[in-house]
């Protein structure tokens, strides 16, 4: 899996084999990431100089000295954008810069989640997830006004794939393919209040349905990026039921909560870095549901 | 008695066509369907429809082609033709007004807004 998501998604952990950083590293490959376990801070500067695009960084003090040059700022000077997680007794700070403190007191399970947190941030910024949040919210509430939270994470391997599912893809400047799927009891019931004169629900109402919701969502974030200034293009909604597609960059999940239903969607945004390079070609958008005369 | 006002609604979406025709048909509107550009101009040649909705995004033929399509029939010139797309850039929808679309509404669409507007755009026609 780190072959096929690529150097960008390979975290390093600099601690020793029994070490409380290097107790999360089985979890964090459940993210499909590579991750290197280094028991010194010297081979970890050597890796990140081999392989200068690393997704994240976690560094057990411990094994610093105090002669030693800060770990976490010898990463970030090759990569100043490289997020990394400081472990360990926060005495030995002295001037140097990390991203993230935290104490040894900190529980594993803690530790993975402000990992997995840090992770999706370096994938998927907060604002492009608070635009999928708002694109997705935008799109159900013409299908059902239930809809009451979205929760992202980032997708983990072996994870159960939706029972019914429709894709779609985006291409252009950015790539990427939205997945929206559910049980096909959660889509029925969702489907039975949009249309409560219906006699009965098919497997294709309900894939239509999740075509429509894909359409909406990713044409929603197709508009946000037009906004930006980055030109892309849309698919036609598929029905995929058998697919986990995988892509350069880790899936994001977003789990939405319709009433006593759950969708979910599974995004993956590639080529990202058109975005920021955009801004000049920023562009106006239209207000949905209000009537423009042409 | 008057009859009622029959519109055309072209979407490749079933669940969107049928969320269009209640909302239209509870308006007392006749409502009939097609699932993409081709189907649309097949059934535009066989009944005189008093406006067309258009979806922008389908396969085969795109709604924009559909579009100026309909607009070389003879019963179509001056047919209000209603795009409802996902597309909310002014750049598409200029193209639509070029093709000849009449209105643009980007989904979700607000139903109410949508009969009220079709209404008053039958009226003054």
């Amino acid at each position: 899996m780190a072959d096929a998501l690529g150097d960008s998604a390979t975290i390093v952990l600099v601690d020793q084999a029994d070490g409380p950083v290097a107790a999360i590293a089985r979890e964090l490959k459940t993210y499909g990431m590579g991750v290197v376990l280094v028991p010194e801070p010297a081979a970890a500067l050597e890796f990140a100089q081999a392989r200068p695009k690393l997704a994240l960084a976690i560094v057990n003090r411990a094994l610093e000295t105090e002669a030693a040059t800060s770990i976490a700022a010898a990463l970030r000077a090759i990569d100043e954008t490289l997020p990394v997680i400081h472990f360990g007794p926060t005495s030995r700070l002295g001037g140097s810069m990390y991203s993230i403190v935290v104490p040894p007191s900190l529980s594993s399970a803690d530790l993975l989640e402000l990992a997995e947190s840090s992770l999706r941030r370096r994938f998927y910024a907060d604002d492009l997830v608070e635009t999928l949040i708002n694109c997705t919210a935008a799109a159900l509430s013409g299908f059902d006004n239930e809809v009451t939270a979205a929760r992202p994470s980032l997708r983990r391997v072996g994870s159960d794939r939706a029972q019914i599912q429709s894709a779609i893809s985006l291409g252009g400047e950015v790539t990427g393919w939205l997945l929206v799927g559910g049980s096909e009891e959660h889509l029925r019931r969702i489907y039975q209040r949009m249309f409560p004169r219906s006699d009965s629900t098919t497997r294709a109402d309900i894939v239509d349905l999740l075509g429509e919701i894909g359409n909406r969502t990713l044409g929603g974030i197709k508009n946000q990026l037009h906004q930006m200034g980055v030109e892309s293009t849309l698919g036609v909604p598929s029905h995929a039921d058998d697919a986990r597609p995988i892509g350069s960059v880790p899936v994001l999940i977003l789990t939405v909560e319709a009433g006593a239903e759950r969708i979910s969607m599974e995004f993956c945004l590639e080529h990202i870095e058109a975005i920021g390079a955009s801004t000049e070609r920023a562009q106006r958008l239209l207000d949905s549901g209000r009537i423009i005369l042409l | 008695m008057k009859h009622a006002q029959r519109i055309l609604v072209v979407d490749d979406s079933a669940t969107v066509r049928r969320q269009t025709r209640e909302a239209l048909e509870q308006a007392g509107f006749e409502v009939e369907e097609a699932g993409e550009g081709i189907e649309g101009l097949w059934r535009a040649r066989q009944t005189r429809f008093a406006l067309v909705m258009v979806d922008v995004h389908m396969p085969k033929m795109d709604g924009i082609a559909m579009i100026r399509e309909l607009r070389a029939l003879p019963w179509y010139k001056s047919t209000p033709v209603f795009v409802l797309t996902t597309d909310s850039s002014l750049d598409r929808a200029e193209e639509g007004k070029q093709a000849g679309a009449t209105a643009w509404m980007v989904k979700p669409p607000n139903y109410d807004v949508l009969v009220r507007g079709i209404r008053k755009m039958l009226d003054s026609t």
